[in-house]
């Protein structure tokens, strides 16, 4: 199997994908990449905490314009994973609002986003619908 | 930009309900027929709710002509303190406009501030500060000028500066109150996606509004009889600014 690096730091990959965030051992906020002081209440102390895989789409919006090379249209969301909220682009779903709807529950996928010439893939991750049933 | 405020708006409709694709297109509808009466404005013509529905859509549900027009633009404002004005000639004096309550404020931290820009919270801090500060109330506003970048942020700010309840802003547009004609006329000048949004001049292009109808100069779009308006502007990472100007005693 190709090696696989992760487009950030705080997705894990593995047989379980899933998001780290740094939670303040003080009041509990939570941030993802790196942080040195709390924003929330000024302490310094953080712990590495799981982020829930599966969530709620609070916002969301379907970007049909933008810089050359992006593609389009792709949805940007907002996700409530368990009262984490989560940015990143839903996948795996029709782009239109036929398709996407506020509340909508979703769950964390991961898709490869590139391959380098030794064959090296970088990992993205964004939300994808849960299936009904599931 | 388009995007993040996109997301703004849904998320509002998320929280209360009642958003629609449709609603926020009509909010610009509002904002595009204001316009036809300010010579100012970058875009002064009147679009059809289907015109705006079905123009190029930039990220849904904002299109074109819902998102703030790029251009060029330049405002200013005068201040001196009342012993300054008094030296003034009468003109002057008459075109004075008080400064009833000037804030600044910035984000505190909120949950979801590190993946969505908070526009909610500082400028209802700024508001509360300048109602204070003014010793006046939304009831009393004659007129307010909001940063309506997107027709999404529009509706958010109705309930930011209060003059809706909470969660209510959707029914208080619907009520027709911010059209010009309506209780509390909203962006008469035609809002950030008619007359443009020259990032630096946009703040004091809209104190310059609210000025210029508190002094009874706005020509064909004058609020008759306005005494008391409120402008707001903000910048993401995030800083707002409310002013509430009075019409000199």
């Amino acid at each position: 199997m190709a090696e696989q690096v992760p487009l950030v730091d705080y997705l894990v990959l593995g047989d379980a994908p899933h998001l780290t965030a740094h939670e303040c051992t003080t009041c509990g906020a939570r941030y993802f990449d790196r942080r040195n002081g709390c924003a929330s209440c000024g302490t310094d102390e953080f712990t590495t905490v799981d982020v829930a895989t599966t969530g709620e789409v609070r916002a969301f919006t379907i970007v049909a314009f933008a810089a050359p090379g992006v593609r389009v249209p792709y949805v940007a969301a907002m996700v409530d994973c368990g009262g984490t909220s989560v940015r990143a682009n839903l996948i795996n779903v029709e782009p239109d609002p036929e398709h996407v709807t506020l509340g909508m529950a979703v769950r964390l996928a991961t898709e490869v986003i590139g391959t380098d010439e030794r064959g090296t893939e970088a990992i993205g991750f964004g939300f994808e619908p849960v299936p009904a049933g599931a | 930009m388009p995007g993040v405020f996109a997301q703004i708006g849904m998320e509002y409709g998320h929280r209360y309900g009642g958003t629609s694709f449709e609603l926020f297109a009509r909010i610009s509808e509002k904002n595009h027929a204001h316009s036809t009466l300010n010579p100012l404005a970058a875009y002064s013509k009147r679009f059809t709710l289907e015109e705006i529905m079905g123009d190029l859509m930039i990220a849904y549900p904002n299109t074109r002509p819902m998102c703030s027009a790029n251009c060029d633009g330049a405002a200013a404002a005068v201040v001196v303190s009342g012993a300054k004005l008094k030296t003034l000639s009468i003109e002057q004096q008459r075109r004075a406009v008080k400064i009833s309550a000037s804030v600044l404020t910035t984000d505190p931290w909120e949950e979801s501030c590190q993946i969505l820009p908070d526009v909610n919270t500082l400028t209802r801090n700024a508001a509360a500060l300048a109602y204070e500060q003014a010793g006046v109330g939304p009831s009393d506003l004659d007129l307010v000028e909001l940063h309506d970048c997107f027709a999404t942020a529009e509706l958010v700010h109705y309930d930011n500066l209060m003059l809706c309840e909470v969660g209510g802003a959707v029914d208080f547009f619907n009520s027709g109150a911010t059209w010009r004609d309506g209780s509390m006329p909203v962006n008469v000048s035609g809002g950030l996606e008619s007359k443009g949004h020259p990032i630096a001049a946009t703040g004091i292009a809209n104190v310059w509004e609210v000025a210029t109808h508190l002094r009874g100069e706005a020509a064909d779009r004058q609020i008759a009889g306005a005494k008391v308006g409120l402008a707001h502007v903000i910048g993401l990472g995030s800083a707002c600014g409310v002013h509430i100007l009075e019409k000199a005693a």
